[in-house]
């Protein structure tokens, strides 16, 4: 029966591919998001589309897109969410998200890809009344019934959704540019990181402009409670990376760390990890759900959450193992970099469980001439990586809980699959 | 340590006396109380030596220690930056032309009177400052929805699915509110809160595009490791809590503005750069080009900012479509930056504060 999968089964026949569900959709997004991106300074447009020219996972929009197919029909607002949809009106439909909405010759966002919904300053440009706007089609009555919810079939996702998923993929590249500087990092996804190729300082500004066009692509949504969920990714990421600058404390210096200090360093650790990582799939999950119609005081945005918190988590947590574990053409960046920048991640804290001698190099941060080199020694003696597993294969674990009060379906069965993937993935 | 500046730079010697009694920034500094604007008598107003900084001087400073009080509070790093920018402050231009003009247009707008409600409901209720919340607030739930609680203590089990809750709305504007035909400016004049966000929030974006702007190209030169990092990541935070302040001011409209305001300040700059990555930019072919490149470059890099940000404040006060009041304040932003930009002369730099 559905939804009835153990970890120990072997057989992957049974299980849905979650990404063969949604394959032509997510086809589009990278070459439709690259479309809002275009600038008037080739340079530019050369950074702005860097990252989204090289394959990537997806894995975020793949949540958006799956939670959107879950949840479609089951909330309350979906049947004034669906008419919408077919309006040309903010929020609306598809061609009609790229509208402005203050005047183009306001914004001065020149796109050559909207030549005709965008425009270059104008220095001769002078102060004119503005003509009353039209009044915008309301919702017929009957999009108000109250009669009871049911999954959408065959599955819909709404325009607005989609472009959720661009904005989502865009913040997330917004990031990765930022983090590839302040990392230093020569590769990204097997090739030249921006920085490298750009420059810092354009890597850096690169991605102010993806940001700065992907919160105007926010607003045209027209969903004031999608736009604060983002909008408070955008400070997570930074406030989470900040968090990881936090000095762990050894005070008990060889001791092995008292129970408080290491609850202490292992909450800042996943608290780091949610900002970083999984705030963007829970709140993007959410936003999905939100812009479907599902209301206050429904739990259908309330699961989406807790599914995205805790695949997030065990996605970073096996992503910190893979570190340790994996050789440099699997992972398309070199392995072992979370020692060099000083970072003690899941394997390190349990290895400072079993050997105390962990603690002043942690604290240090590895900065010693074969801190580096111990620190691995000690992480690979110790069930580091074991018990990081076994903890990231709790959170997939609890992931997959929360899906059950969904009704079930085929996009339910891929999210469920994939939080198998997760913890099974080797890069 | 640098000297502590002169009272000429910072008019508010509390503020200075307490900086230096503590010998910390930000820190010690107890909450403001949002100041009460100043009202000035009608006959001043033809006076020739109406000094609008003087006018706004108990809002700006309110402006100023805040956002102290952010960067002191975020982490010992960033600690150098409220170092940096208390001993260099800006002379807040641009927080003062939103202060202005709001005060200039409050009461004008067909929804001045909803504005002027939800501020008072607000009050009431006791709203959080969410730009100035502290980086690190052990114990407290994220006061906006305790459902996605992120602080620390959250993190010590699984997330569970959350008991569901429906937020509380805010009252409808009561019926005794007239809409009056004719248009008035407020009186006594006054700012919304809103305004006052609206005004910190785009000072945060003029300070991390400034911080941004400083970072180095060459990624082959010996990393100090500290200066790049600092700041990039002091200019992430304060565009992170701009972001999230602008998203909490309610208006997509706004929002919109503000976002192409952030890509129009990265497309100046590159343009000021000439040739980046691999790409050419194409030779000018006339000297009108020329002027056209240089004026759209003063555009992108300096008037957009003025000139959304001044239309924002006057939406945020009730301006509605189709009403000049938005298109007033576009315009006054836009030619008081190029002046600005003009009268620095050289050739192609940003206002310098």
């Amino acid at each position: 029966m559905r939804g009835c999968y153990t970890l120990c089964s072997s057989s992957t026949l049974s299980q849905p591919d979650p990404f063969a569900l949604v394959a032509s959709e997510l086809s589009r997004i990278r070459t439709d998001l690259v479309h809002l991106l275009g600038s008037a300074h080739p340079g530019l447009d050369e950074i702005a589309s860097y990252y989204f020219l090289r394959p990537s996972k997806q894995l975020r929009p793949l949540i958006i897109l799956l939670f959107a197919q879950a949840t479609n029909g089951l909330g309350r607002d979906w049947p004034s969410k669906k008419w919408a949809s077919e309006q040309a009106r903010p929020g609306g439909r598809a061609e009609n998200l790229d509208e402005p909405l203050s005047r183009a010759n306001v914004l001065n966002d020149w796109n050559p890809n909207l030549k005709e919904k965008t425009s270059f300053y104008d220095p001769l440009l002078s102060l004119s009344l503005p003509q009353t706007p039209t009044e915008l089609p309301q919702p017929p009555l009957s999009t108000f019934d109250s009669s009871e919810r049911m999954l959408i079939s065959p599955a819909f996702v709404l325009p607005t959704q989609m472009r959720l998923a661009q904005i989502v993929e865009m913040v997330h590249a917004a990031s990765l540019l930022h983090d590839d500087v302040i990392d230093e990092s020569p590769l990204r996804r097997g090739s030249l990181s921006a920085p490298e190729a750009f420059g810092n300082k354009f890597a850096v500004l690169g991605g102010n402009f993806i940001l700065g066009r992907a919160s105007a692509a926010l607003a045209r949504l027209g969903d004031p409670e999608v736009t604060q969920l983002i909008a408070s990714v955008i400070a997570n990421l930074v406030e989470g990376e900040i968090l990881q600058m936090q000095d762990v404390e050894s005070p008990d210096g060889q001791a092995v760390p008292s129970s408080q200090v290491a609850k202490n360093a292992w909450t800042l650790y996943l608290q780091k990890t949610y900002m970083k990582t999984a705030s963007l799939m829970a709140k993007g999950a959410r936003s999905a759900v939100v812009l479907g119609g599902c209301a206050d005081g429904e739990v259908y945005k309330e699961i989406a959450y807790a599914y995205g918190r805790n695949i997030g988590i065990a996605f970073q947590l096996v992503d910190d193992v893979l570190d340790y574990e994996a050789v440099e053409d699997t992972l398309g960046k070199p392995g072992g970099a979370d020692l060099q920048l000083g970072l003690a991640t899941g394997p390190a804290l349990y290895a400072w469980e079993e050997h105390p001698e962990m603690g002043p190099l942690i604290e240090r941060k590895f900065s010693q001439a074969g801190d580096v080199e111990l620190a691995r020694s000690l992480v690979k003696k110790s069930a580091g990586v074991e018990r990081t597993r076994a903890l990231a294969v709790a959170y997939a674990t609890q992931a997959r809980e929360v899906l059950q009060s969904l009704p079930e379906g085929e996009a339910r069965a891929a999210l469920e699959a994939l939080t198998d993937r997760v913890i099974k993935r080797k890069s | 340590m640098r000297a502590w500046p002169s009272l000429s730079v910072c008019k508010n010697s509390q503020l200075i006396q307490q900086c230096r009694k503590h010998g910390v920034l930000a820190h010690n500094l107890k909450a403001f109380i949002p100041p009460r604007t100043t009202i000035i008598n009608t006959a001043e107003l033809h006076s020739p030596r109406l000094d609008p900084f003087v006018l706004l001087a108990s809002e700006l400073d309110y402006l100023r220690g805040n956002l102290l009080r952010l960067l002191g509070s975020a982490h010992p790093t960033l600690h150098q930056l409220a170092q940096h920018y208390f001993t260099n402050p800006t002379k807040q231009i641009r927080p003062l032309v939103v202060l202005l003009l709001s005060r200039a247009t409050n009461g004008l707008g067909d929804g001045w009177e909803q504005k002027k409600w939800i501020a008072e409901c607000e009050r009431v209720s006791g709203r959080h400052e969410e730009l100035n919340r502290p980086l690190t607030r052990p114990g407290v739930l994220n006061d906006c929805n305790p459902n996605m609680s992120d602080d620390t203590a959250s993190f010590q089990s699984l997330f569970s699915l959350q008991t569901l809750q429906i937020l509380p709305e805010l009252p409808p504007l009561p019926l005794s509110y007239k809409t009056v035909d004719t248009p008035i400016l407020a009186n006594p004049p006054i700012i919304l809160p809103a305004q006052i966000r609206l005004a910190q929030l785009i000072e945060m974006i003029h300070v991390a595009s400034s911080l941004h702007d400083q970072v180095a190209n060459d990624t082959s030169a010996p990393s100090d490791g500290t200066g790049n990092k600092l700041a990039i990541l002091g200019g992430d935070f304060l565009l992170g809590r701009a972001s999230t302040a602008l998203s909490r001011l309610g208006d997509d409209e706004v929002v919109e503005l503000v976002a192409t305001v952030i890509a129009n300040i990265v497309e100046g700059a590159v343009w000021k750069a000439g040739n980046v990555g691999t790409r050419v930019v194409s030779a000018l072919s006339s000297p009108a080009q020329g002027w056209n490149r240089y004026l759209n470059e003063i555009y992108l890099g300096s008037a957009s900012l003025l000139a959304k940000a001044g239309r924002a404040a006057v939406i945020l006060g009730g301006s509605k479509e189709g009403e000049i009041w938005k298109e007033i304040a576009y315009m006054y932003g836009l030619h008081i930056a190029f002046a600005n930009q003009v009268r620095d002369s050289g050739f192609l730099h940003y206002v310098n504060d």
